[in-house]
């Protein structure tokens, strides 16, 4: 038995029989992660001194509860985690250590979890191949010449090398699901509003949702129902009753129906992203759903109106850092060069283009023309949604419209890499959910996703479904495990 | 679309190196001209997208973080944070 093999529920189930014990688990990974992670470079900051006292705390307990007792988690780097170093993956909180912990942290600690490290990300989690981390960019486990997508490319490198079981992510317009399918693991955006965004750094306000990324959709359904639930310390958390996902999945689902779009609105896409994409629909078609083609005659505005309304979001929530109250400050004579020191030296390139893109949005004169055309826009694209699903239970799209892009292939053309994110924006300003789950290897061996979106709060049936495809899929990771195990 | 660069440098409260500069405005442009797409929308008479729950509560004090925890080491004396002068005599 390898101990990076298991499932969260195999790792679990042996530690609380104490057939392994919580310090042989660290060990199992700590080889791995120093083996690997000085070339893959998925982490930040591991504090093993903090790791270990973890474990020897779990290993002494009497009771060994928990539902995920004993698992290592990795977490992206704009979660805080009280004590411990959280950067953003920016200069500017270069060496901020947290006063407290986001509630997802806290879930993960309550149900016996080990947070292991926390995992790279672009800058404020902005972009969508890891490449603007302010410290390094990390590379893709399938080929080291490739990104991992991003934001979440830390932890979506590390779950898919075996780093860690499973981690956290956060999807403002794909940045769980895109890094996802290009490493060829799970990621799931859940509704906006199911899980806590208390000690997420903000970004994109209304857009924001933190969500579980692993290498199963059983583990995936285990993290969702540790982090999701209701938080007063969340403004727009929703008081809801959290189904036990994980004791669910296994449910048998028929008689579903899936929405797919016409194909001439699939234009553009890599043919073998698109030849991925068809035969996933053949598949459910075979396991009993019902194609039906809809009509989301707004869709194709949603690139536009989520650029414009994440960089005015984010030109609003970035202003609170001005190096008076934490992060870095740059010292200066007065007080207006000071803000404007600490905010040149401290932000990246795409975060300095987007903050001046959100002001110019904000801005007086173009406030009507470009804010407010795009929320308006945003509701036209929820309302095209909200139709859909009156048809059907699940909409289909490829996750990303190609396959991973060589490091540095797109880095000076933002916009080319902002249509990474052509078909995993409208869920977000949608606020519904969506999962991406690895389908099949392109013919240079690098994982193809696709994105099955539901109703909102309709997390369940998503993973059910997940579930049913994943196990007609038999993807494997034997060449992963055979480079990483 | 042509815009007052230097307006929106100044309300973002960011300065550019001058090679930097070129190149963030050139893209700017691209963006926003690329973004425009949005004008061939009719939207007359639609409604803002807005979130409809509203979060308020009774004014209670609740248990919070300590200060102590959550005030900054350096750049922090009794109750304020220092900066540099800010009024003129």
């Amino acid at each position: 038995m390898k101990i990076g093999e298991l499932t969260l529920k195999e790792l679990r189930d042996l530690a609380k029989k104490g057939e392994i014990k919580c310090k042989e688990i660290v060990d199992d990974y700590r080889e791995r992660i120093e083996k690997f992670d000085r070339e893959l470079r998925a982490f930040i900051t591991i504090d093993w001194e903090k790791v270990y006292e973890r474990a020897k705390e779990l290993d002494e307990r009497k009771s060994k509860e928990g539902l995920i007792f004993g698992c290592p988690i990795a977490i992206k780097d704009n979660i805080l985690t009280k004590g411990l170093r959280t950067t953003a993956g920016s200069k500017i909180l270069e060496n901020y250590i947290p006063p407290y912990s986001a509630t997802v942290v806290e879930r993960i600690e309550k149900e016996g979890g080990i947070v292991l490290g926390k995992t790279n990300l672009d800058e404020f989690a902005m972009g969508s191949s890891t490449e603007n981390s302010a410290f390094f960019p990390t590379l893709n486990p399938w080929d080291k010449s490739r990104v991992p997508g991003g934001s979440s490319g830390g932890s979506a490198c590390a779950v898919a090398s075996f780093m860690s079981p499973s981690a956290l992510g956060s999807d403002t317009g794909g940045s769980i699901r895109q890094p996802a399918s290009f490493c060829g693991i799970v990621g799931l955006k859940p509704t906006y509003g199911l899980v806590s965004r208390y000690g997420l750094i903000a970004f994109a306000s209304s857009l924001d949702q933190i969500g579980p990324m692993a290498r199963s959709v059983e583990d995936i359904s285990i993290m969702l129902t540790v982090i999701s639930g209701y938080d007063e310390k969340d403004s727009t958390s929703l008081e809801i009753e959290i189904p036990p996902y994980h004791e669910r999945i296994y449910e048998k689902i028929d008689n579903f129906k899936f929405g797919v779009l016409k194909e001439d609105e699939l234009e553009g896409i890599d043919e073998e992203v698109y030849r991925a994409y068809k035969d996933t629909l053949d598949l459910m078609e075979k396991l009993g759903g019902e194609k039906v083609y809809i009509e989301l005659p707004h869709l194709k505005y949603s690139i536009y109106v989520y650029y414009i309304l994440a960089t005015s979001e984010a030109s609003s929530n970035l202003a609170r850092y001005d190096g008076v109250r934490y992060g870095m400050r740059v010292d200066e004579e007065d007080i207006l060069t000071l803000y404007n020191s600490t905010r040149s030296k401290g932000f990246g390139r795409e975060v300095k283009r987007r903050i001046l893109l959100g002001t110019f949005s904000l801005s007086a004169g173009y406030y009507r023309a470009f804010y407010g055309k795009a929320s308006m826009v945003r509701k036209l694209i929820k309302n095209d949604f909200d139709r859909a699903f009156k048809d059907v239970n699940f909409i289909v799209l490829p996750t990303t419209p190609e396959i991973p892009f060589l490091l540095g292939e797109k880095s000076e053309d933002p916009i080319k890499m902002y249509l990474s994110d052509l078909f995993t924006i409208p869920p977000n300003l949608a606020m519904l959910p969506a999962i991406s789950i690895p389908v099949s290897l392109s013919k240079n061996n690098l994982p193809i996703g696709m994105q099955i979106i539901s109703n909102l709060l309709d997390e369940l049936n998503l993973l059910k479904i997940s579930h049913l495809l994943e196990k007609n899929l038999g993807f494997l990771y034997n060449d992963l495990k055979r480079r990483y195990l | 679309m042509r815009f007052d660069f230097e307006r929106i440098l100044k309300l973002s409260m960011l300065e550019l190196e001058e090679k930097e500069k070129d190149k963030i405005k050139e893209d700017m442009e691209k963006i926003i001209e690329w973004v425009s797409k949005l004008e061939e929308l009719d939207i007359e008479g639609e409604e803002y997208f807005y979130l409809k729950k509203s979060s308020l509560r009774e004014d209670e004090p609740k248990e919070t973080l300590e200060r102590e925890d959550v005030l900054p080491e350096n750049n922090f004396q009794g109750i304020f944070f220092i900066v540099p002068k800010v009024v003129e005599k």
